[in-house]
This record gives C-alpha cells, structure tokens and sequence, in this order.
C-alpha cells in the first residue's frame, strides 16, 4: 500500500450546482405527468393546524360528488381520525401517517396512491400537515396550491407566516361562519393576504354552514373543466 | 422546522456526488445558496449541519450558507426588484404590488472545498 503522508494537498473547489430538493422536484414533475395522462385536477391544500382543512374537503368532496369523482390523502402525525371524517363524504380517502414530519414529501403521496386507478379520479385533494413553514417547499406534484387560513387565526396570520402563502395559487378564508364572534376584521385579513401576496384569489367559506361553498366548488370545477380542455 | 432533513439531503446528495473521488479526500466547506422565500432559517440549518454530517465525509467540514432576497417584476417599472420586506411585497420604487415572483425559493448546493 502506498504511503501518501508526505503528499502535499491542495484546497480546490469542486462546483457542484445542485438543487437540494431536486429529487423530490424530479419526482413530483414525473407524477405531475402522471396526473395529467390520466385526467386528474389535484390540488395541495396547506394552512395551519386547526384551520379546517378536513372540514373544507368533506363538504367539497361531498358536493363534487354528485357529478365528479373526487379522492383526498391527509397527512397527520398520528391517528387516522381525517382521513376516516373524509370517508363520510363517501370519496375515496387515504391517511398518510408522517411520525414527527412537518409537512408532506411526494414519495408519501405517490405511495399513499398506489392501488388507485387515476383514470378513474376527476380531482384528487392532498391535505398537508397542518404548518405554515415546511411545506412550501416540497413540491407534491400539484396543479394548484391552495391556503386556507380560518378567521379564528388572526388578521395579521398572513404577515406573521408570508413565505409558504407566497408559493399559493388561491387562498380561502374559512369559518366565515364565526368571523364576527370572534371579531375578525375580514376586510383587513383580506388586504393582509393581498399585502404579502398580491393579487391572489381569495375565497371566503363556511365549510360547516355552507357560506360561500357554491362559489368555492364552482371555481374547482372550473380549474378542472380548463385543465381537461388544456389536455385535449 | 425541516432543516435537519435539508442537512440531510445536502449530505446524501454530495455523498453521492463525491464517491468518485480519490480515497481520503478531506472536505473543507459547503457552500449553498437558500432564498428567503424558502422559509429556511440558516442558524437552524447551520445548527442541524454537525448533526447531519457526524461520522460521514462531511464531518468538520464548514457550511457556508448563502442568503437570497426575494425577486419579483414590477410590471409598472418593467425591472426585476428585490424584495426585500416579505411582510410587503410591492415594488421598492414604485410601491406597486407585486404579483409575479420571480426569485426566492432558491435551495442548491453550489460548491464543496476539498483538501
């Protein structure tokens, strides 16, 4: 064996140009593709814990029903509780269980799908670990990235978490229903979003109540409807 | 709160990158590029870094982490500007809002110094 303790080492700098996440990146532009081969809207709904993703995704799912066939994955730390509540809509629901992960990768939903027949599937729902944080920067293969934010939460929420809702397509504000018991200034909430999102569609809903539902599904069907002719 | 697992893919991926180099190869520094718009905080990322490269070959090696602003285009200045204030994203010498982001959620290694 040759001895090299008397060779002289030289620093260099190797350039490597390397996108940290792009095998997640990779892998999200190929299941993209994926969707789009067999006809599927898919949509990565992101908000804080408790802010009413499950609840907005039953009474979607349950209503898109009647003439789509929407499915949902949930991610969550732990329990199957969401994706059991997004069965009752009578769609199609997977829990993915992350352990201690803050947010969801796609090799997690690519998994969580496996079995399903996409060419059966109008819009598939990937409900994300509830974090304002992590989750904008794994790309899970989406059409669309939509935030929901609840008016318990605050109007400044936006100002407080402004990088994940600047990679949303949509934004909806949810418990509508409540807004003025728990005196949210809705109007400020809005100019907040737009502050730290300029020009992003805002939607305001009551999943539980049904306030604002036909305006929210109309404009799913519609980004479905201009996927499908986009495909054509 | 992902650094860790950032950490971990910088060190998976140069792992990878540099497993056809010559045995005993020292590496000295990482560097990396991370945009504001990542919602990285690099004191986590730099605190996650002794942890994730611990008995590897990145082990003592330094993390040079290099911090991006935000770009968008102004369409009423019809230039690139940074964004500088995430809390409000308007043109700095316009104030227009800005819809269109054009920069920011950079997150790549750049180049490794090896001995």
């Amino acid at each position: 064996m040759e001895i090299n303790s008397n060779k002289m080492t030289e620093p260099r700098i190797l350039t490597i140009k390397k996108k940290i996440l792009g095998k997640n990146d990779q892998m999200a532009q190929d299941l993209r593709e994926e969707f789009d081969r067999n006809g599927v809207f898919v949509a990565n709904l992101v908000s804080s814990p408790g802010a009413g993703k499950t609840e907005l995704l039953r009474a979607t799912m349950s209503e898109l029903r009647k003439n789509y066939v929407p499915a949902a994955v949930t991610g969550d730390l732990a329990t199957e509780n969401d994706a059991n509540r997004l069965a009752e809509s009578g769609a199609l629901a997977k829990q993915i269980l992350t352990g201690t992960m803050c947010h969801l990768e796609v090799d997690m939903v690519q998994n969580a799908i496996k079995g399903w027949d996409l060419a059966d599937l109008d819009f598939l729902f990937i409900e994300n670990v509830g974090n304002l944080v992590c989750p904008g920067d794994f790309d899970l293969g989406e059409d669309t990235r939509i935030m929901l934010i609840a008016t318990t939460e605050g109007e400044d929420k936006p100002l407080k978490y402004p990088t994940l809702i600047s990679t949303c397509d949509v934004v909806v504000i949810n418990k509508m229903d409540i807004a003025e018991a728990v005196e949210c200034d809705v109007a400020l909430l809005e100019r907040n979003i737009h502050e730290v999102r300029p020009g992003v569609p805002i939607f305001k809903t009551s999943a539980k109540k049904g306030e604002g539902m036909a305006e929210w599904i109309t404009f799913l069907i519609e980004q479905f409807e201009a996927k499908k002719v986009q495909l054509a | 709160m992902h650094e860790l697992s950032v950490a971990l893919r910088i060190v998976e991926s140069l792992d990878q990158e540099l497993a056809g180099e010559e045995e005993g190869l020292v590496v000295t520094a990482v560097s990396i590029q991370v945009g504001t718009l990542t919602g990285l905080v690099p004191e986590a990322l730099q605190f996650s870094w002794d942890l994730a490269t611990e008995g590897g070959l990145l082990q003592g090696s330094k993390l040079d982490i290099q911090v991006i602003d935000a770009l968008g285009y102004c369409e009423v200045c019809q230039t690139q500007q940074s964004l500088t204030n995430l809390q409000s994203i308007r043109c700095p010498v316009c104030q227009t809002p800005i819809s269109q982001i054009t920069g920011g959620n950079e997150l790549e290694i750049l180049t490794v110094e090896v001995e």
